[in-house]
C-alpha cells in the first residue's frame, strides 16, 4: 500500500493521473467553470496544466474589495495594482479563439482606473462572446464605452449591473445585437429612450434610474419580462402586439409617474400566462382605461403582492383613503372580471394579512360583485 | 395464443432491450428508452440498426467502463422521465454527483464519450467546485497529478509562451526603446552593445531619425513618427520621453550640419533598407493581425510603454538584457 502511495507521489503519469483519461478539451470545459483567478493557477499544477488556462472559452474577472455595494472601499492601491497586473496578464496571454462567456465584475475603484476597465471591457467583448455580464458595484458610475457591432454580432445574453447607458446603447441594441436574446439591466442609469429588439425573449429591467422621458419597450417576441420597481421619473410602455409573452411581473411603483402609463402597462399584459402584480395600486385597476384593453383569455396564474393599496399617492390634493375595503374588492373584482379563465390567485399583504388564496377565493369575490 | 393472454404478457414482452458492450466485454441489457436518453447510443440504434439482440451489443467507446456505465443509466432513468419538476431534477443531480473523486473523473470521461451533454456539464461542474479553492498541492494530491513541473517553470508560469504575436510585438516595443536609449548613450560617447536584430551603424540610425523628420521614408517613417507622437500626446507628465525627443531632434541637427562626411545621398538610399529592416512594426504586423486586434494591441502596447517608463527596471527580467539594463540605467540616471 505505501509504496504504490510512493510511486503516485513520486509521478508515475500513466497510472495514477485520474485526469489523464480526460481529453484537454473536457479539461477546459472544467475550466470554463472556475473564476478567472482560479484558472490561471491551475497553471502550476503540472506539465500538462502549464497553456491550458489560456484557451478557456470563459473569461471570469472580478475586482471586490467588499461584498456590499454601499459599504465603499478606498480601494487599496496595491491590491487594486495587483488585480491590474494579473488582468492585463490574462488578457494579454489569453488565446482562445473565440469567448462564450465574459464577466468582469467590479467592487472597487478609484477615479483614474475607468479607463483602464474600459480597455478590459473592450477587450472581453472584442472576443465576441455570447454572453457578456458587467457589474459595477461602487458609488459612481461607469458609462459603458461604444462597442463595435461586429463585437457584439453573436450576442445572446447580457447582464448590466450599476452600468451608465445612454442613446449608444439603445443604436446597439436596436442594429448591432441580431441574436440578443436575454437582457437583464439592474440598477442601471438609463438614459435612452427605447429597448428595440426582434428578438429579444426575456427582458428584466430592476431598479433602473432613468431620465425623464417615457421608455418605450418595443419588442415583439418577448416571451418573458420583469419590470420591478422603477426609479425612473417617468415610466414604461410597451409598444406593438406582444404575442407570445407569457410570463410577467409588474411593480410599477413610483410616485410621480402619472396613472396612465402604469393602466397601459396593465392593459398590455392581456397575452400572458403567468402574471405577477407588485404594488399596483387600485386606482390602477378601477381606472376606465382598463376597459379598452382586451381581456385577459390566457390568464391562468395572477399573484398580487402588496397591491391593492389606495393610499400611496396623492388625489385630487388629498391622500386616497387610506383602507377602504370595499375599493380593494371593487378593484380586485374589476381585474378578476378581465380574467375569465384564471385558476390560480395569490394575494399577499393586501389586506392587513397575509391570504393566499386558490380559486374558492376567485369565486367568492365575483359573488359579491 | 388467445387474447386475453396476450393482453397480460403484453406490457413485459414488448418493452424492448438495448445491448451494450463495454470495452471489457462485459455485456449490459437496458430498457430502449433509458438508452436512447443517450445521443450516441440513439445514433448507433437508429442508424446503424445495432443493439437489438445480445450478439449484435452496441460497443461502446474505451473510455466507458462498466461502474460509469450503469451510473449513466441510471442517469439517463432518472431524467428521461418527462413529468419530473426541476426541483426534483437538481435534486437528483446533486446527490448524483456526491461520488468519490476517482469515480468522478472517469464518469466525466465516459459521459464525454457518449457525448452526454447535460451529464458533462454536471459533472464538469462538480469537478470545479473540487478544485475551487484548494491549493495546488491539495489539488495534486486529489487528482493524483504528477508534479513534475521544475520550480522556476511553477514561479513564472506565464513564460514560455513566446511564439504568441503578441510577445513578439512587446519585444519588438521592448527593443525598440533600448534603440532609443542607445542612442543616446552614443551621443555621449558610451558603448552600447549591439541588439539581436538591428546591425546598422550609427549613421543609419542617425539618418533614419534625421531622414523621419523630414522625407520619412515610407511606412516605417510614418509608423515611427506616429508612435512617438502617441507617446507624446499619452505622457506628458513622464519626464523620460521628453528627453528622448529633445535628445533625438538634437542629434537630427548633427547630422544635418555638423557630421560633414554623411552625405544626403547614402541616407536617401539607405532608406529603402530601412523600409525593410527598421520598420517591422508595420512589415511583421500583417502576419495574421486583423485590424482590430491591431488597434488594440496598439494600444496595450502604448500602456506598456507608459509602464516602461516608469517600472524600467523591473521589468527587464529576461536575462540577456540585463547586461545592457546596468548600463542603461546608468545613463538614464544621468539626466
Amino acid at each position: 500500500m505505501e509504496t504504490a502511495a510512493k510511486r503516485v507521489r513520486a509521478g508515475d503519469p500513466t497510472n495514477n493521473d485520474r485526469l489523464s483519461a480526460l481529453p484537454d478539451d473536457l479539461l477546459r470545459h472544467v475550466l470554463a467553470f472556475l473564476p478567472s483567478r482560479r484558472a490561471v493557477q491551475t497553471g502550476v499544477l503540472s506539465k500538462r496544466w502549464t497553456g491550458l488556462w489560456r484557451s478557456v472559452r470563459r473569461i471570469d474577472i472580478k475586482i471586490d474589495d467588499v461584498n456590499s455595494r454601499y459599504y465603499g472601499s478606498s480601494y487599496s492601491k496595491e491590491k487594486w495594482e495587483k488585480a491590474e497586473n494579473f488582468i492585463n496578464n490574462l488578457l494579454t496571454f489569453h488565446d482562445a479563439p473565440t469567448l462564450d462567456a465574459f464577466r468582469i465584475v467590479i467592487g472597487s475603484n478609484h477615479e483614474d482606473l475607468l479607463p483602464t476597465i474600459n480597455r478590459w471591457v473592450c477587450r472581453g467583448i472584442k472576443y465576441r462572446p455570447a454572453d457578456v455580464e458587467i457589474g459595477y458595484y461602487f458609488h459612481g458610475v461607469y458609462k459603458l464605452p461604444h462597442l463595435g457591432s461586429a463585437s457584439t454580432a453573436l450576442l445572446k445574453k447580457l447582464y448590466l449591473f450599476g452600468v451608465y447607458l445612454d442613446d449608444h446603447f439603445e443604436k446597439q441594441l436596436r442594429s448591432g445585437c441580431p441574436v440578443l436574446e436575454d437582457l437583464t439591466l439592474q440598477e442601471c442609469w438609463t438614459y435612452f429612450r427605447d429597448i428595440h429588439s426582434s428578438t429579444l425573449r426575456k427582458l428584466v429591467l430592476r431598479e433602473c434610474y432613468g431620465s425623464s422621458e417615457m421608455l418605450v419597450i418595443r419588442a415583439p417576441a418577448l416571451v418573458s419580462l420583469t419590470i420591478f420597481t422603477l426609479y425612473r421619473k417617468i415610466g414604461v410602455t410597451l409598444d406593438g402586439p406582444m404575442n407570445h409573452l407569457v410570463n410577467a411581473s409588474i411593480c410599477p411603483f413610483d410616485g410621480r409617474s402619472s396613472n396612465p402609463s402604469r393602466v397601459s402597462l396593465l392593459g398590455s399584459m392581456f397575452n400572458v400566462t403567468n402574471l405577477e402584480l407588485i404594488c399596483l395600486s387600485a386606482e390602477v385597476m378601477l381606472d376606465k382605461e382598463l376597459d379598452k384593453y382586451p381581456s385577459f383569455t390566457n390568464l391562468k396564474t395572477l399573484s398580487m403582492t402588496s397591491c391593492l393599496d389606495t393610499k400611496t399617492f396623492l388625489v385630487d390634493g388629498r391622500l386616497g383613503s387610506s383602507c377602504d375595503p370595499h375599493e380593494k374588492f371593487n378593484a380586485l373584482a374589476r381585474l378578476l372580471h378581465k380574467a375569465p379563465n384564471l385558476e390560480r390567485l395569490t394575494l399577499e399583504n393586501c389586506w392587513v394579512q397575509l391570504a393566499p388564496k386558490t380559486e374558492v377565493m376567485k369565486i367568492q369575490m365575483m359573488q359579491r360583485i | 395464443m388467445s387474447e386475453s393472454e396476450l393482453s397480460v404478457i403484453k406490457p413485459e414482452a414488448l418493452k424492448t432491450y438495448i445491448w451494450l458492450q463495454c470495452f471489457d466485454g462485459s455485456i449490459q441489457q437496458v430498457e430502449e428508452e433509458v438508452a436512447m436518453f443517450c445521443p450516441m447510443i440513439c445514433r448507433e440504434i437508429v442508424k446503424n440498426g445495432t443493439g437489438s439482440a445480445k450478439n449484435h451489443a452496441i460497443a461502446l467507446p474505451e473510455r466507458v467502463n462498466p461502474a460509469s456505465l450503469s451510473l449513466i443509466l441510471d442517469y439517463c432513468r432518472f431524467h428521461q422521465v418527462p413529468g419530473r419538476s426541476n426541483k426534483e431534477r437538481k435534486s437528483f443531480d446533486e446527490k448524483f454527483v456526491r461520488i468519490d473523486t476517482e469515480k468522478l473523473c472517469e464518469l466525466t470521461s465516459a459521459a464525454d464519450s457518449l457525448q452526454l451533454k447535460p451529464l458533462v456539464d454536471l459533472t464538469s461542474r462538480a469537478l470545479a467546485r473540487i478544485i475551487e479553492g484548494k491549493t495546488p498541492e491539495e489539488i495534486r494530491d486529489i487528482f493524483h497529478l504528477p508534479d513534475d513541473l521544475t520550480e522556476e517553470e511553477k514561479l513564472e508560469p506565464l513564460k514560455n509562451i513566446n511564439d504568441d504575436p503578441r510577445i513578439r510585438l512587446l519585444n519588438r516595443l521592448y527593443a525598440k526603446k533600448r534603440k532609443e536609449l542607445q542612442e543616446r548613450q552614443k551621443l555621449k560617447d558610451i558603448q552600447v552593445q549591439q541588439e539581436h536584430k538591428d546591425e546598422r551603424s550609427l549613421d543609419e540610425l542617425l539618418c533614419f531619425i534625421n531622414g523621419d523628420g523630414g522625407s520619412g521614408g515610407g511606412k516605417g517613417g510614418k509608423s515611427k513618427k506616429k508612435n512617438k507622437r502617441r507617446k507624446d500626446a499619452k505622457n506628458p507628465p513622464k519626464a523620460d520621453l521628453e528627453p528622448v525627443n529633445k535628445g533625438e531632434a538634437a542629434c537630427a541637427v548633427p547630422c544635418n550640419v555638423g557630421i560633414g562626411n554623411i552625405p544626403r545621398a547614402p541616407c536617401q538610399t539607405s532608406d529603402v533598407q530601412d523600409d525593410n529592416e527598421y520598420p517591422f512594426e508595420d512589415g511583421d504586423l500583417d502576419d495574421g493581425l486583423d485590424p482590430a486586434m491591431q488597434e488594440e494591441l496598439d494600444r496595450e502596447v502604448e500602456d506598456f510603454a507608459r509602464r516602461l517608463n516608469s517600472v524600467w527596471p523591473e521589468r527587464m527580467h529576461l536575462g540577456q538584457e540585463r547586461r545592457i539594463e546596468s548600463q542603461l540605467i546608468g545613463g538614464f540616471n544621468h539626466r
